[in-house]
């Protein structure tokens, strides 16, 4: 009782602007205790991954495709950021390219990738092993073929933990043990020494996540990583990582094509659309008050278990563009409501709307489009870190018991 | 009205691996249902549950192991020759895959004529005015009849899978996942091309989808399906506002709302894996899983029972009868 009172305070505190004497005081006592949390409780401060002006390029066969331009984006520590979009729109490459994974014929053709002080797009293969499955982890849809079929699944833990602790196998396998007991799987000592192909779908995924986790990552990402599977295992995993980030202070790039879990798993949102990054928010203004057209559009088309029985869907006419590099004006103006011809006719540059939204349309921009009303950005900020406290309290409370 | 029947349908398939005949994956166990005209039934549980096999079994595409299905009062294992060419006409699948469902060597217009000269329901010389209706029905253009599948969308294709079911005009369509494998910003189109025909042609559908969302926006009643059985059954309203089963709840509290403000309750998530249904579970395939399983529910197998006051909400769990729904 006394907590959630405790929370209230500080949301009011916060609404109130007097946040900053809150965080210099817990700073003070957080340097006391020797140890520098760069997390204030009132939200994320440092970005741990700082993505600049990104643009990738695929070489097709029949000259150079720009399939990614001028994404611009930052994952701060302990943050769920999520990006949505459809299959095709880029976020996939985006993750591939700071991994240094992207697909042959694929080159980063401009941009930085901050992480950890180091440019990920300036390093040796050398030292971007240091980085890539140790500081950053990547889960993937298909859990399979991410695991090596010759190892065990405790092999394969323990050497992602004796990676970076000058531990015995026997000290890392215990660790394995409890990590994979962590994920949740039923019995860990067991399951160390399987493998993968004698695990269901569910507890592979699990099993990669324990992987991921073995190295104390600072930021994981998970590439439609439930999406092939079912839905109450779905959820299972995905209060999982939220558990964990929230947990470690682990940053989580979570990339989905599914509105529902960007709305229960993300703090802060990029839409992509056609190869660009069309809005970047918190994901309380994303739904409150989207800011452009596509992501509006968006939020119509999916049903929801909670619509009305004559909900009607908002189809959004036509087809994501195939030659999209090819436009020279806005990519969604052949599908958008609210198009004019200078949308056809300028190249749309992303600009903030106010301070928690930023778009890639210049009607929105120039506040001429209706349903772009103003937004409290006060108020989703509030709501973000009272569902953030809220999400704590309840782990705290778990681990507990 | 009742269009269509099932009685206790059981399926099964010989596992992957090992000797043929010895394991046997179980799809579908003992399932009876029935379809009422122009109804939209939706059907949904997780994969391996047996939604697509049970669909195969209600058009004929798949034989069932025992038990019958009754297309207005005819068992279709018995009927022959033309009878059954006439009864095929009637039953219509759309399939998951539109990659995968049209021939990629024949032209559009070619796919959408061939059901319509075989049956006889176009002459040489009226067959293209029907297929250039049934483009436009669909919202696709008369050109893209001499086009390839290669050259369609996703979306696209789909449409095109919808006008061959729809061209022998038929009474029931089986709809297997039509709008899994497609964009989000697709599936609606999709949704809303199947309800306005459904209007137009007073169709009967079998809706089967993993998604709960999409199965209410189309659905009047709903099946939930586990591990080859079905748990409960309900007017797609009733299944939200009065859910019985501890399986269907789980369902409905793990399906992600896209609003941030309604946050899941992690204690209503399931623990553990879906069972094998190779060997699955004795009793209640579900109580290994289940939040109210009793010692009883390890050994009797749970009958679809009515819901007290609704005879039509059947739910097959003596507990969550007992204690009462939702």
């Amino acid at each position: 009782m006394d907590k959630r009172f405790a929370v209230r305070i500080f949301v009011w505190a916060y609404g109130h602007n007097c946040c900053g004497m809150i965080r210099k005081k817990e700073r003070e006592k957080e340097e006391n205790r020797g140890q520098v949390n760069r997390m204030t409780t009132s939200g994320y401060t440092e970005p741990v991954l700082s993505v600049r002006d990104l643009a990738i390029s695929f070489n097709t066969g029949q000259g150079e495709r720009v399939l990614l331009r001028d994404a611009s984006f930052e994952v701060k520590r302990g943050e769920v950021m999520g990006i949505v979009g459809e299959s095709g729109s880029g976020k996939s490459i985006t993750a591939l390219s700071l991994m240094g994974l992207l697909p042959a014929g694929g080159r980063v053709s401009h941009g930085e990738a901050w992480f950890e002080g180091q440019d990920l797009f300036t390093l040796s293969p050398r030292q971007l092993d240091r980085i890539r499955g140790k500081r950053i982890a990547m889960i993937f849809q298909d859990a399979l073929t991410s695991l090596n079929p010759v190892f065990t699944i405790g092999n394969q833990i323990v050497e992602g933990i004796r990676a970076h602790q000058d531990i015995s196998k026997a000290q890392a396998a215990q660790q394995a043990a409890g990590l994979l007991g962590r994920v949740g799987m039923a019995d860990p000592d067991n399951v160390l020494n399987q493998y993968a192909h004698m695990l269901s779908g569910g507890m592979r995924q699990r099993a990669m996540i324990a992987m991921a986790l073995a190295s104390e990552p600072a930021l994981i990402i998970a590439d439609e990583a439930t999406s092939s599977l079912d839905v109450t295992i779905q959820a299972q995993i995905m209060h999982l990582l939220r558990e964990l980030s929230l947990e470690r202070e682990m940053s989580v790039l979570l990339i989905t094509h599914d509105i529902g879990l960007i709305a229960q798993m993300a703090d802060k949102v990029i839409v992509m659309y056609a190869g660009e990054i069309v809005e970047n928010t918190d994901v309380f203004t994303l739904f409150e008050a989207p800011g452009h057209p596509y992501t509006r559009a968006l939020l119509e088309t999916v049903p929801s278990i909670e619509d009305d029985k004559d909900r009607e869907l908002q189809a959004i006419p036509g087809v994501v563009p195939e030659d999209y590099d090819a436009i020279s004006g806005c990519r969604f103006a052949g599908r958008c409501a609210y198009v004019e011809p200078k949308c056809r006719e300028t190249r749309q540059i992303m600009l903030p709307l106010d301070e928690c939204r930023q778009v890639r349309c210049m009607r929105a921009q120039n506040n001429e489009l209706e349903f772009v009303h103003s937004t409290q950005c006060e108020a989703s900020k509030i709501a973000l870190a009272r569902r953030r406290q809220e999400d704590k309290a309840e782990l705290e409370e778990r681990l507990r018991a | 009205m009742t269009l269509l029947r099932a009685e206790n349908l059981y399926r099964t398939f010989p596992a992957a691996g090992g000797f043929a005949g010895r394991r046997r994956v179980r799809a579908v166990t003992d399932i009876s249902l029935t379809m009422y005209e122009n109804e939209t039934l939706g059907l949904v549980g997780e994969s391996g549950s047996g939604k697509s096999t049970l669909g195969r079994m209600l058009v004929g595409l798949d034989k069932p192991d025992s038990g019958a299905v009754y297309y207005r009062g005819q068992d279709l294992s018995q009927l022959k020759g033309q009878d059954k060419k006439r009864v095929r006409t009637e039953m219509q699948i759309v399939f998951q895959d539109p990659w995968a469902s049209l021939n990629p060597r024949k032209r559009i217009y070619d796919i959408l004529s061939a059901p319509l000269l075989y049956h006889n329901y176009a002459t040489k010389a009226d067959v293209g005015a029907k297929v250039t209706a049934l483009l436009e029905k669909v919202g696709l253009s008369r050109e893209s009849g001499e086009r390839y599948p290669h050259e369609f969308s996703g979306g696209q294709r789909q449409r095109i899978g919808i006008a061959r079911a729809l061209s022998l005009n038929p009474a029931l369509i089986v709809c297997d996942e039509p709008v899994s494998a497609l964009d989000v910003s697709i599936q609606a189109q999709i949704l809303n091309l199947l309800h306005e025909l459904q209007d137009e042609y007073n169709l009967t559908l079998l809706f089967i989808s993993h998604g709960l969302a999409s199965i209410k926006y189309l659905s009047d009643r709903i099946a939930v399906m586990y591990l080859g059985r079905i748990v409960e059954i309900a007017g797609a309203e009733k299944l939200f506002s009065s859910t019985y089963h501890p399986y269907t709840r789980a369902l409905i509290m793990s399906s992600p709302v896209p609003d941030p403000y309604r946050r899941q309750e992690p204690a209503a998530l399931l623990s553990g894996e879906i069972p094998s249904n190779i060997d699955p579970p004795s009793g209640c395939h579900f109580h290994p899983r289940c939040p109210l399983a009793e010692d009883s529910c390890r050994q009797e197998i749970p009958q679809l029972m009515p819901v007290p006051g609704d005879h039509t909400h059947l739910v097959a769990c003596p507990i969550a009868l007992a204690g009462g729904g939702l």
